[in-house]
């Protein structure tokens, strides 16, 4: 019985911008992490809050709030949901602690982040690249 | 000619490298079959093995390498039919040019003899023999530079750590010092006062044995600090003695990771030669095509560098090449009425210098005409005559990199643009090319570049409390801002007679209303001639590591080349100073 439910559910975590929750795959998430120290990166656009040094690496973190021009209300539980896509980590900032969900696989969601996509929309062009896009 | 034993090992090395490419190409098309792609590249590697084994006479190799050459080409214009039966075939003859190279390995002749043989039975390659080498894929170099990364920041981490250790324990050797002082003179005026005691003791016998009994107490507790801290002392040398080894362990071990470093750098370079040897064979062939005879001597040929900068490296040579094949060196006729040889002579050397490899370029041609460049800059109003008379020639020749600057064909590459993308070429590769001629007698580019771009040398920066670096390569010089009050003002600065212009980090690059920072620095660039300034808040100092590049992520960020982790576990962006002025 166990077994047929799984093939049919899919998980979600569940993490929040403000007053609105997003869903994103479980597969792309790697760790829930504390916001400590992220570093800001001169000259990116203001939705990448910084950079974080995790082991003589860095990878981005971003806040959708700039991306979906939410407001935010509370600071309190700030964490950094870190995703993995096309081989990169980047967090994403998260006002509650994320949890995860399981839905029918059938069900339309909404709300539902599909990290590739969201690479790509968030992905920091060049000079010469915005002018192409022009 | 080339029959020298170094010059036959670096053809080993070349060759190597194409069978290496060969056998991958031809397991490439067992897998998938038919498909041009693979096909191209094959017959572009044999085209390759050919002419690089007909520079040292290796005639059987080349025979084979031809034939190979041919069947791809066939295949590729399907003038044949391809079927798998090809690949037995096509591995037999990499198997036979496998052997022969081994035979040169060993005996510095090919022996074998070819026999055109078409066997329709599997036929693995054999193991290479007699070489002491295995293909070890890039992305697993990746990770040992990474790792290695990661070492260097905790060895930094640690150094910075050295000192701190070192002050402590001298502190503390201090402080005990100062304690048996203290203890010693408390226990000398005790003593003087038990010397009076004794005396009055003498007088007044009736309280003798109260008071001994008080004044032995009051001896023994000095003694016995005394000895504590005699103990302390003792622990106290043993501690310092203890941070001396181990600093002296570390030290070593400082080394071998400086040594691991080079090694891992030099793991992923490839010896110059092989591309040279390309080049200057497609340079002949348009040479030939243009009715104009060039010699081209190559040196230097075992200079290894980057793997990343040796792929770059073709592009800005050929265009070199190009220039001085179209416009350097003369018809046979000119040339012949110029009493030179009717076959112009090019020469190509590559030489080790520190961390960086010069490639000079020289032919034998028409020269650049100094103050006809000078002419136009003062025309184009980018120097004043005034200015023009100061410079020097190294200075007026760099103009010939300008966008758009030659467009006179007196002046030697009527294509102005050519030469204004082999700078952009080179300085991507974070070289600089200086340009040397003399009328008549011929032009000379050099080229420099860092022989890694991995491991970087950088000067590290301080601007608005945030940490940058900025790659050696391209600094002239550092000044100090109160040297040059005005620079600030004028955004401009006069210094060794040239005018430089100069801006301020903090505005360009983070946006910020620049305050004139009176105790600041000014880090002087040199971008192959033309000179361009920074002001910037704080020098930190000088750092050699591993720079890391960005992700897709952030790849767009193209002001910076990359990053890293500084010992206090903060990133470093390392700005590309080239991007910052335009």
């Amino acid at each position: 019985m166990n077994e047929e439910k799984k093939e049919t559910e899919k998980f979600y975590c569940v993490f929040g911008v403000g007053e609105r929750e997003f869903l994103i795959p479980k597969e792309n998430v790697i760790q829930i992490l504390d916001v400590t120290k992220i570093f800001p990166i001169p000259g990116a656009p203001d939705y990448v809050v910084g950079a974080l040094p995790v082991k003589g690496k860095i990878f981005p973190a971003v806040d959708l709030a700039k991306v979906y021009n939410i407001e935010r209300l509370d600071y309190s539980d700030n964490k950094l949901l870190v995703i993995e896509v096309k081989g990169e980590k980047i967090g994403i900032l998260s006002d509650i602690t994320p949890f995860f969900v399981s839905f029918e696989s059938d069900i339309v969601l909404e709300d539902f982040i599909d990290p590739e996509k969201l690479f790509e929309q968030l992905k920091i062009r060049s000079k010469e690249e915005k002018k192409d896009a022009k | 000619m080339l029959n020298n034993q170094e010059t036959i090992k670096n053809f080993l090395l070349e060759a190597d490298d194409y069978l290496n490419i060969l056998i991958e190409g031809v397991e490439e098309l067992e897998i998938k079959g038919y498909n041009k792609e693979t096909l191209e590249s094959l017959s572009k590697v044999a085209y390759a093995l050919k002419n690089s084994a007909s520079n040292f006479n290796f005639n059987k190799i080349v025979t084979v390498s031809q034939k190979l050459e041919e069947l791809f080409k066939a295949l590729l214009n399907e003038e044949i039919k391809y079927d798998k039966s090809f690949v037995y075939q096509i591995k037999n003859e990499i198997n036979l040019i496998e052997t022969m190279i081994n035979e040169i390995y060993k005996s510095g002749k090919e022996n074998s003899e070819i026999k055109s043989l078409i066997k329709h039975e599997p036929i693995i390659f054999k193991t290479l023999l007699g070489k002491d080498r295995v293909r070890v894929s890039l992305s697993l170099i990746e990770k040992v530079y990474d790792s290695l990364g990661e070492i260097l920041v905790q060895k930094n981490l640690i150094s910075d750590r050295e000192k701190i250790l070192l002050d402590i324990v001298g502190e503390i050797s201090d402080k005990v010092e100062k304690l048996t002082r203290e203890i010693n003179n408390f226990s000398n005026s005790l003593r003087v006062q038990k010397e009076k005691q004794k005396i009055e003791d003498i007088l007044l016998d009736d309280f003798k044995s109260f008071k001994t009994k008080r004044n032995d107490e009051n001896l023994i507790f000095p003694r016995k600090i005394k000895e504590i801290t005699n103990d302390m002392k003792e622990s106290i040398e043993s501690l310092s003695l203890f941070s001396e080894n181990l600093l002296f362990h570390l030290k070593s071990l400082n080394r071998q990771i400086d040594y691991l470093k080079e090694i891992l750098v030099e793991i992923s370079m490839i010896p110059i030669g092989i591309l040279l040897y390309k080049v200057s064979e497609a340079i002949k062939e348009k040479a030939k095509e243009i009715g104009k005879k060039v010699e081209i001597d190559i040196k230097g040929t075992e200079i290894m560098i980057d793997k990343t900068i040796f792929e770059s490296l073709y592009e800005p040579i050929f265009c070199i090449l190009l220039n001085s094949i179209q416009h350097g060196i003369e018809f046979p006729q000119e040339r012949v009425n110029k009493g030179k040889e009717r076959e112009g002579h090019i020469k190509i050397e590559a030489k080790r210098q520190g961390n960086y490899v010069t490639i000079s370029i020289k032919d034998d041609g028409k020269g650049i005409d100094a103050e006809k460049i000078k002419e136009k800059a003062i025309l184009d109003g980018l120097i004043s005559a005034e200015e023009a008379s100061f410079m020097s020639q190294e200075d007026i020749f760099s103009y010939i990199f300008v966008p758009g600057f030659l467009t006179s064909d007196d002046i030697q590459g009527d294509n102005g643009k050519e030469l204004y993308n082999v700078k952009k070429l080179v300085s991507k590769i974070n070289g600089k090319i200086e340009v040397l001629s003399e009328l008549d007698k011929g032009t000379n580019f050099i080229i420099k570049l860092p022989q890694s771009l991995t491991l970087r040398n950088l000067l590290v920066f301080k601007s608005n409390n945030l940490d940058f670096a900025v790659p050696i390569d391209y600094i002239e010089e550092v000044l100090m801002v109160e040297d040059f009050p005005q620079a600030f003002e004028d955004g401009i600065i006069r210094y060794k007679n040239k005018e430089t212009p100069v801006r301020v980090f903090s505005e360009i690059f983070l946006s910020l209303n620049a305050k004139n920072p009176k105790n600041g620095y000014i880090i002087v660039f040199n971008f192959s001639g033309i000179r361009k300034a920074l002001i910037v808040d704080e020098i930190l100092g000088h750092e050699e590591t591993i720079v890391h590049s960005f992700g897709d992520f952030l790849k767009g960020l193209t002001q910076y080349f990359g990053y890293f982790i500084s010992s206090k576990g903060t990133p470093v962006y390392v700005v590309n100073p080239l991007n910052l002025f335009e």
